[in-house]
């Protein structure tokens, strides 16, 4: 197997978790999705899927992509799940990626 | 030049704080796809390559790497249009080399998001 001394690939590949974190955010739903969140929080799953205009299962696909990288978090009142941003980590990926990747 | 379909904007406003932070759809959607041009079996190999010699033509590279030229080109197309490898031309030769700079980006790309 070929490795690179640039890059430093390793079996435990940093770009493969840094490229999973970043799909589950580069996504126009989702982002559509994490502002509502943002302003709303904390926002049960029928006000995202009704506010969005979108089907039950497909917001709790998009839930579930944004809960498993960790830029939402979700808390449990009764039967009702809520879910907030993660506002630490999305500040993290808005500072690294406009840092490594805006055009002027 | 591709057409932007999507204008999302994500803003994020921390507590306690009255702007929001902004990143853009495209601004994602760029990182994404530099990071996915680097994360690719047969494209590392074609880094490590072009590190170890320099710089190669298309020909150097399909033939070290036992590919169809057609495959080779499509792979260094996707690593040029992430901008990790250029070009230079001599005579009628296209040669391939590293945008260094890029790469070292990346890799502090991956550590600032790990950190």
């Amino acid at each position: 197997m070929h490795t690179t001394s640039l890059l430093s690939f390793t079996e435990e590949n940093p770009f493969k978790t840094t490229s999973l974190l970043l799909r589950s955010v580069a996504h126009p739903l989702r982002i559509k999705m994490l502002n509502f969140i943002g302003q709303n929080q904390p926002v049960k799953v029928k006000s995202i899927y009704k506010e969005l205009k979108i089907e039950q299962s497909i917001a709790s696909q998009h839930l579930r992509v944004l809960k498993d990288n960790q830029v939402v978090i979700y808390t449990r009142k009764g039967k009702e799940i809520y879910y907030s941003l993660h506002i630490n980590n999305l500040s993290k990926i808005a500072a690294t990626v406009n840092k490594h990747f805006a055009i002027n | 030049m591709s057409v932007r379909l999507a204008k999302e904007v994500l803003l994020l406003t921390k507590p306690g704080e009255n702007d929001p932070v902004k990143v853009s759809y495209d601004v994602l959607r760029r990182a994404v796809l530099t990071l996915r041009a680097v994360n690719h079996k047969l494209r590392k190999e074609i880094i490590a390559l072009l590190e170890a010699n320099g710089r190669l033509t298309v020909t150097d590279l399909y033939v070290k790497l036992r590919l169809e030229q057609s495959v080779a080109s499509q792979h260094l197309a996707i690593l040029r249009k992430a901008n990790i490898v250029e070009t230079e031309r001599e005579g009628k030769f296209i040669y391939y080399k590293l945008n260094k700079e890029r790469i070292f980006e990346l890799s502090r790309l991956a550590e600032e998001m790990a950190a």
